[in-house]
């Protein structure tokens, strides 16, 4: 993918070779180019600091591409003198990124995070912004809503820290129209011996100003040292609780197209859902057919993300005698019919091991404090 | 995110043709209620594919090569400093000339994102006005696709589609706007309210240009995380139901002596639900109030606010109403006759 054709933000390939998060050390999953300057190599703040002495500015500047859609590029004219990073030999922008476990402000100088850290102001038992929205007493997790236009350095660099494992995200300095809803826990590699402190684990934001309404998350990430505790199930399960409190929203769902880990994430969180749903309602209850607004209604899912999840888990099928496919193909017959089958539906529970009535979820809706 | 985002995916109906109405191609299952006839025989053979998530080549991916790859460094990090806060190293104000840049270039493309919304909203406006002229068989073709011109009843029957939809997108709009001023009335008063801290450098929308993060010099207040953990639960909840009350207004629960009451909530559809008590005083009264009061007019008056969509909930009227009917009815009779006789 040449130059010009680079979204903004947006690389094919990983630019930052590891990524150090508080005492982890990690790969980047996706490039982010929104944390450096247009010469490809500088962290942005660094290079506007440098060049103001010399009294230029050199920023990666962005235009409106050619197709008029708002998608925009990398725009390094301004930067002649600089190497164009195709022609280096390395994908690599920079070696290693520190970012800060707390408050996620960023460094390329080891000196400088870890010293930082010790003195962060968000570096406190408890979270020092946002608002408590969810308390498990039980697994000691805990979600807290943060305004991007109440906290605008420390979301935006959320925001930053979160594209190195989204591919398509695109808001990482506007943060006034989001708001940011943070998963904490205890990091159980922590000394036990000191004094536990919630850490950020993940998060997802909500577009206050998406133009459907029924948008419940925009971008969804969990970091790569928390992942596998189903702490991206207990976000969406809370955004889905958010939306049932929110006007307008009765059914709702993710803002597409799904991140790759988004992709995962709510088919794995739909399909258990609808399994459940759809083994209470319609197979115990012996229904002989249904249709999607029903199962809506149930689980206050968009109806086109039931539709695509069932696809998804191939319970749906036609009619099985062929039909002629005319050519206009504008005549509708009658065996247009979809069945749900049953057969089809138990082989999925088996081949993925859910047992219906073992089922448990991560969110316990007792502490929801909304 | 505003790469992508037009008016698009649930205006599937404009999709085929971005300048036309298109309902030919319509989802059934989506958009009509069709019935998902339930089998039990085995099929994988016509698998309904529509969007493609079922074959195998959709099956979602991470970067799988990459998730294993998390060491915990050793690290000795340095004894917490005796310097002054100032001292710590990545000050906020280090990424305030960059990310304000930055942010003012981001918000020139939502400002483009804006301007389109507008535009379509400008012409949906237009159309609208058309299809609703005597003349509008002329122009219905310019606004959505037709099959058969000709055809008169399907004219009909689109031009009822085209305004419904139409319709429903300008409501999509009036929604977007509402939430539009909401935010720029939060966003007014959180800097009022950090101006009157005496954090005056601080403004939403900018990077703390002090040097200091706000944070800084902030005692723990109520509202803090830490301050809310040491609320229990039915506290906090507590709490939350009050703050929600005085941001929306407060839940109006009228009793209508049938062992229901009808619950109007500012932001929930309203419902009815089933309320033991069963006096027949006259006191509706709001489920928040500490002390009950008569029908006042502010209580009438906020009955007046729009209404949700209304959920239809099935109940019937207890026996009660009937044995009292009799009673209430002559209660009226002496009410009335009483008010009567004060005005003359
Ligand atoms: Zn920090």
């Amino acid at each position: 993918m040449g130059k010009s054709s680079e979204f903004y933000g947006v690389l094919e390939q990983p630019n930052i070779r590891r990524i150090c998060f508080g005492k982890y050390e990690i790969d980047s999953w996706y490039g982010n180019a929104a944390y450096f300057g247009a010469d490809h190599k500088t962290l942005g703040y660094k290079k506007i600091t440098a060049n103001e002495k010399n009294g230029q500015l050199i920023t990666a500047m962005r235009k409106p591409s050619l197709n008029g859609h708002s998608t925009t590029q990398i725009d390094n004219t301004t930067d002649t003198a600089s190497t164009t990073p195709q022609s280096q030999s390395s994908q690599y922008w920079l070696d290693k990124l520190y970012v800060c476990e707390y408050c996620f402000k960023y460094t390329d100088v080891e000196q400088e995070c870890q010293a930082h850290r010790i003195s962060c102001t968000f570096n406190k038992t408890y979270p020092p912004v946002g608002k408590l929205m969810y308390r498990d007493e039980y697994s000691q997790y805990i979600i807290t809503k943060v305004r991007g236009f109440e906290n605008v350095l420390f979301t935006q660099n959320l925001c930053l820290f979160g594209k190195l494992f989204l591919d398509n995200k695109s808001v990482y300095y506007n943060v006034d129209p989001f708001d940011f809803y943070i998963v904490y826990g205890h990091d159980p590699t922590d000394d036990e011996s000191s004094n536990l402190k919630f850490k950020p684990m993940g998060f997802f934001s909500k577009e206050v100003l998406s133009w459907d309404c029924d948008n419940n998350l925009a971008c969804i990430c969990v970091f790569p040292p928390f992942q596998r505790k189903g702490l991206g199930n207990l976000l969406i399960e809370f955004s889905y609780e958010l939306a049932a409190v929110t006007a307008g929203q009765k059914f709702s769902g993710p803002e597409f197209p799904l991140s790759p880990f988004g992709k995962i994430s709510y088919y794995n969180y739909w399909s258990k859902k609808l399994t459940l749903t759809l083994y209470e309602h319609i197979i115990k209850e012996g229904i002989i057919s249904f249709n999607l607004t029903e199962i809506a209604n149930l689980t206050g899912f968009r109806r086109e993300d039931i539709l695509i999840t069932l696809e998804y888990m191939k319970v749906l099928h036609r009619s099985s005698r062929k039909r002629a496919s005319s050519k206009g193909s504008t005549t509708k017959s009658e065996d247009e019919n979809v069945y749900f089958s049953k057969a089809n539906f138990q082989k999925w529970c088996s081949d993925n091991h859910i047992d219906v009535k073992q089922e448990k979820s991560m969110l316990n809706p007792n502490y929801l404090v909304l | 995110m505003p790469n992508e985002r037009k008016l698009r995916s649930k205006d599937e109906i404009r999709r085929s043709n971005p300048t036309l109405f298109n309902f030919e191609k319509i989802n059934k299952l989506l958009f009509r209620d069709q019935p998902i006839k339930v089998t039990s025989s085995l099929n994988f053979e016509n698998l309904y594919n529509e969007s493609g998530a079922s074959s195998s080549s959709q099956q979602p991916k991470v970067p799988t090569s990459k998730a294993n790859s998390v060491v915990i460094r050793e690290e000795l990090l340095p004894r917490k400093s005796k310097g002054k806060a100032r001292d710590v190293p990545l000050q906020d104000s280090n990424y305030e000339l960059f990310h304000k840049r930055m942010k003012k270039e981001e918000k020139k493309m939502t400002n483009i994102d804006r301007q389109r919304i507008l535009n379509e909203c400008d012409t949906l406006e237009t159309s609208l006005r058309l299809l609703e002229q005597h003349d509008w068989v002329k122009h219905i073709r310019s606004i959505t696709q037709i099959y058969d011109p000709h055809n008169y009843k399907e004219l009909e029957y689109k031009k009822v589609l085209t305004i419904y939809e139409i319709k429903r997108l300008l409501k999509k709009y009036a929604s977007w706007k509402k939430r539009e001023d909401q935010l720029m009335l939060d966003i007014k008063q959180y800097n009022h309210k950090i101006s009157h801290r005496g954090e005056n450098t601080f403004n939403a929308g900018d990077v703390v240009s002090n040097g200091h993060s706000i944070h800084n010099d902030l005692e723990p207040n109520s509202d803090s995380v830490e301050s809310e953990f040491s609320l229990s639960l039915d506290e906090l909840k507590n709490k939350r139901k009050s703050e929600r009350c005085q941001k929306y207004g407060q839940i109006i629960k009228l009793k209508l002596h049938n062992g229901l009451s009808l619950v109007i909530d500012p932001v929930f559809p309203p419902k009815f639900i089933q309320t033991l008590d069963t006096s027949t005083k006259t006191t509706p009264v709001t489920s928040n109030s500490p002390e009950p009061k008569d029908t006042s007019t502010e209580e009438v008056a906020k009955l007046g606010i729009e209404i949700p969509n209304i959920e239809p909930h099935n109940f019937t009227i207890s026996q009660n109403w009937k044995l009292h009917s009799k009673e209430w009815k002559s209660e009226r009779a002496k009410l009335r006759n009483s008010l009567h006789a004060k005005h003359n």
